[in-house]
């Protein structure tokens, strides 16, 4: 039995619920949206802590699933007695012995983008050059060194990627108020990559915009379909995976055309439904294979037919 | 490499303190508020994954990364005094901004810092009652209360407030009543930390007769004169080592 913790209409929760009744996998939803009335008590012990929770729904034994899917996003309606029992909840998924995708402290090296740079790039990836300055003649150096160089946020807050073209220059000064990142514009193709236990699923994204994110706000489009790596760089990105405790991360990659691969970041809690959802990969079953317990499910996943992109 | 920095937080008086013990030992010591560092001029590099990184501080003093032999962090946040006059969402992005920037040079520096930010760290001061703390006591070879329920959240056989005792941990030192101490309990209070990640804690125990108890935890111990001197101990032993490694 897997449990899938997060609210019961989140497009990968359901996928993974869907994939898991497609395979014949037991499952139960913890949705967040049910938790009130509810309850929960967690036992602690010297090996470990025992977990029960009552619902609406019924009963659940927490410690007797085999994995939790966590995509914890607070209830939608946040009443009291919910928010209550979601945190202990939340609590449970950092000290359970269960195996969590999503545990909330493995989120933590996301919060700053250049920390995370550096344990990427520690576990065998390259990253971009990069500047955090404050300085404006150090951006002005870094610009001139560079050649064309882009700026976005240093936390996880999520920014709008931009180039530093001639109206971002106008205004350099201004870093002087808050360091700011930069870093040298890599060109090639967005690749993003799902790893999922040892599994990974590389999809390729075409789109004229700087930031594919933010394409359709700026009137172009953007084509995902599936791709495979290089086995050298597959490893890589598991291992990359394994050193952030990421059992489940979406890894944002750029290829060059020589096939040199350069990681931009790595998401702890990917919206990979997104792009299973353009793409046909069936992560949201190998999520639910990995949770069960299936370790075959992680050994390959490439489709014949598909494009080798690095 | 053997400039000690010590980052203080608010108020933080001790922090002279342990400044000062490391200059009457012949340390090299500079004391840089949350402010002063909001007020430097950084330029943090990323070059082939490696990161290097430079700050002007405001009197013009430089801290490069191979000047510094050990870091004590006890910052509690960045200031964003410089928005003041801003408002919230901006101070809050700015607050973010500067907070993974800290991030990012501290835990470039490795085993130089104490104090160094981490996800538990992070997650602010230890709130009473913390699943977390719980279990990690428990495994750690602690008693304390048995189970939580919630909502409501109460603890079966919650353990009092009064007659708590603090133990610190300071690396791999335990002290109690501004004591180093060795045993079965320091044994359990390292352990502690250690399941936390984090190695600068000061636990609340109370002693029963069944054994101790954990009650809490403090992620900023208290800078009493006794874990002042193992602080600079620690600092300036880290802080010798680093000069060995670089020659």
């Amino acid at each position: 039995m897997i449990g899938l913790f997060g609210r019961g209409d989140d497009p990968c929760i359901v996928r993974v619920r869907e994939a898991a009744e497609d395979l014949g996998i037991g499952h139960v939803v913890i949705d967040e949206d049910r938790l009130d009335p509810a309850s929960v008590r967690v036992d602690v012990r010297e090996d470990g802590v025992g977990a029960v929770l009552r619902t609406i729904d019924g009963v659940i034994d927490l410690d007797r699933l085999t994995g939790v899917y966590a995509r914890a996003l607070g209830p939608a309606d946040p009443t009291p007695g919910a928010v209550e029992v979601s945190g202990l909840l939340t609590q449970w998924l950092d000290v359970t012995d269960v195996p969590v995708m999503g545990r909330p402290m493995s989120m933590y090296s996301n919060g700053s983008k250049p920390h995370q740079a550096r344990l990427i790039a520690a576990a065998g990836l390259a990253v971009p050059t990069t500047l955090v300055t404050n300085e404006p003649d150090a951006v002005r150096e870094f610009g001139s060194a560079q050649g064309r160089v882009i700026f976005k946020s240093i936390s996880g807050i999520r920014s709008i990627v931009q180039e530093v073209d001639d109206a971002a220059r106008s205004r350099i000064d201004r870093v002087r108020d808050l360091p700011t990142q930069f870093q040298a514009r890599v060109e090639g193709t967005d690749v993003r990559v799902h790893v999922v236990g040892r599994a990974v699923f590389a999809t390729r994204i075409s789109s004229e915009a700087l930031d594919y994110r933010y394409a359709a706000r700026d009137g172009l489009d953007c084509d995902l379909r599936p791709s495979t790596l290089r086995p050298e760089v597959e490893e890589a990105c598991v291992r990359v995976a394994v050193a952030l405790d990421l059992p489940l991360a979406g890894i944002d990659l750029r290829v060059s055309a020589d096939g040199a691969v350069t990681c931009f970041e790595v998401n702890p809690m990917p919206a990979f439904s997104y792009f299973e959802a353009h793409s046909g990969q069936p992560i949201a079953a190998a999520i639910a294979r990995f949770l069960a317990g299936d370790a075959e499910a992680s050994a390959r996943h490439t489709d014949e037919g598909e494009s080798e992109v690095a | 490499m053997s400039l000690v920095v010590i980052l203080p937080g608010p108020e933080d008086l001790g922090a002279g303190q342990v400044a000062a013990s490391i200059r009457r030992r012949g340390g090299e010591v500079v004391v840089v508020p949350g402010y002063a560092l909001e007020e430097s001029r950084w330029e943090h590099h990323i070059v082939d994954g490696l990161s290097h990184t430079v700050i002007r501080l405001p009197d013009g003093q430089l801290l490069a990364d191979e000047t510094i032999g050990a870091v004590l962090n006890r910052l509690s946040g960045p200031t964003t005094r410089n928005f003041a006059r801003s408002d919230e969402r901006d101070r809050t992005y700015a607050a973010v901004e500067w907070e993974a920037l800290f991030l990012a040079w501290l835990s470039s520096l490795g085993g130089r810092v104490l104090g160094c930010p981490t996800a538990v760290t992070a997650a602010g001061q230890v709130v009473p009652g913390d699943l977390r703390w719980h279990a990690w006591a428990r495994r750690a070879g602690l008693l304390g209360p048995c189970a939580v329920t919630a909502p409501a959240a109460t603890w079966a056989g919650a353990n009092r407030q009064e007659g708590v005792e603090r133990w610190t941990v300071v690396g791999s030192t335990v002290l109690r009543r501004d004591e180093v101490v060795g045993g079965d309990t320091a044994a359990c209070v390292r352990a502690l930390a250690g399941l936390a990640g984090v190695d600068l804690l000061d636990v609340l125990l109370r002693r029963t007769q069944a054994g101790d108890e954990f009650v809490s935890a403090d992620l900023r111990p208290a800078l009493t004169p006794g874990v002042g001197e193992a602080l600079a101990d620690r600092l300036l032993t880290c802080s010798r080592r680093s000069l060995g490694a670089a020659s």
